[in-house]
């Protein structure tokens, strides 16, 4: 399957293990990836609160990159953030003709058009709709048996609801649940796992938006989950390169190990967590290692 | 840093856009930013604005396809109806 493939800002400077990861989970997918490197941020929803119209055609201009992917068969992210400000920004150019008439004269410019339908999945959404939970499962080679894992969905691929196309068909915020046991793991249900980790407000208050970190990764542990996993690199901020912080704010230790989606799915495909680029966490995922070598030592 | 989890660069100044690309983004931000009236699409709200003066419904019919449609708000803040794709089309995924 070849997708024109949207990583985001977050995951090339803040979180490069996410990046690596999924180029390194791509081809045990069968997924090729033609990285829309031409593209510019998506705004994550401030652009939109500034001057809707220039997040638009920001992202108008994304969306018509990924259409001149030569038999591409959708685009895809690997950041949460980035789907929910985009699917705003589509949900506005795919509603009205004129609109998007309106926003294509400015791309004009460069040549480049938008035409409306444009697929642009998460790669959660990608596993389970596009690949399919049963293939999924047929290429586990190392089933993550004993490994209690909590879903870490955050907000912005689970709320809209109708603009997200979450119905009965697509329940989409349940599908961590199912890749997680899809790849041999227990999923470990905790309060907070769909609510918003805290980043957009860390600028206007810190104190509160760690206190969400803090809490939602207590619960985890209260739930004794081994690691948290997430499709949104800007809840991984959050949840692993500050807490720390929150462990002062909410006043207990965490060292709670927030994995990236990509590299869930490649340990259970056989990666190491080394070649993951686990070692670049802050919260190192010592219960992760520990568990992939205790597997690797018993199949020895 | 140590640990590789960001990169300062890319932190600060984003992933390097090729010189052509760069020059179009800014573009669009000095063509856009530069309109003197706001063009938006506001695909939830619908009305019209307290101060601004409204036609009196023809009918309740009427007044239900109104409320219904998608609007955009024009430069002098009157809600509008948009084009008729609005109201046809609806959002993909």
């Amino acid at each position: 399957m070849k997708v024109a493939y949207w990583p985001g800002c977050v995951s090339r400077g803040f979180t490069p293990e996410l990046h690596g990861s999924m180029a390194k989970v791509a081809p045990l997918l069968d997924i090729e990836l033609v990285e829309l490197d031409r593209a510019c941020c998506t705004g994550a929803g401030v652009i939109a609160e500034h001057n809707q119209e220039l997040a638009d055609t920001l992202n108008a201009r994304t969306f018509a990159l990924a259409q001149e992917v030569e038999d591409a068969e959708l685009m895809m992210n690997i950041c949460s953030t980035c789907q929910g400000a985009q699917s705003e920004c589509q949900e506005r150019l795919d509603a009205s003709a004129s609109y998007r008439e309106h926003i294509n004269q400015t791309l004009a410019g460069e040549g480049l058009s938008y035409e409306r339908g444009l697929t642009n999945k998460n790669f959660l959404w990608l596993l389970v709709e596009e690949i399919g939970l049963a293939e999924l499962r047929s290429r586990v080679v190392r089933p993550l048996a004993g490994l209690r894992v909590g879903p870490f969905y955050g907000c912005y691929i689970v709320r809209p609801r109708k603009r997200l196309g979450i119905d009965e068909a697509h329940p989409r915020d349940e599908y961590l649940h199912r890749v997680i046991e899809a790849l041999g793991g227990t999923v470990i249900e905790y309060a907070g796992m769909r609510k918003c980790c805290g980043f957009p407000i860390i600028t206007m208050n810190k104190e509160a938006s760690l206190k969400q970190a803090g809490r939602h990764l207590g619960d985890a542990l209260d739930a004794e989950a081994d690691c948290l996993v997430t499709p949104c690199p800007l809840c991984h901020l959050n949840l692993d390169l500050q807490q720390p912080l929150a462990e002062d704010v909410v006043g207990r230790e965490l060292q709670m190990p927030v994995l990236h989606l990509p590299q869930l799915v490649g340990l259970a495909l056989g990666l190491e967590p080394k070649e993951l680029g686990m070692g670049r966490h802050i919260v190192r995922p010592t219960s992760v290692i520990d568990w992939s070598t205790s597997v690797v030592g018993a199949a020895a | 840093v140590l640990r590789g989890k960001l990169n300062p660069k890319i932190a600060l100044f984003g992933h390097k856009l090729p010189k052509r690309d760069l020059d179009a983004v800014r573009a669009i931000y000095e063509k856009v930013e530069g309109r003197e009236s706001r063009y938006e699409l506001n695909l939830y709200v619908t009305g019209s604005d307290e101060d601004t003066e409204t036609p009196e419904p023809k009918s309740e019919a009427g007044a239900t396809d109104e409320a219904g449609a998608a609007s955009a708000q024009g430069a002098n803040g009157a809600t509008v109806p948009i084009a008729s794709g609005g109201a046809e089309e609806s959002a993909g995924s």
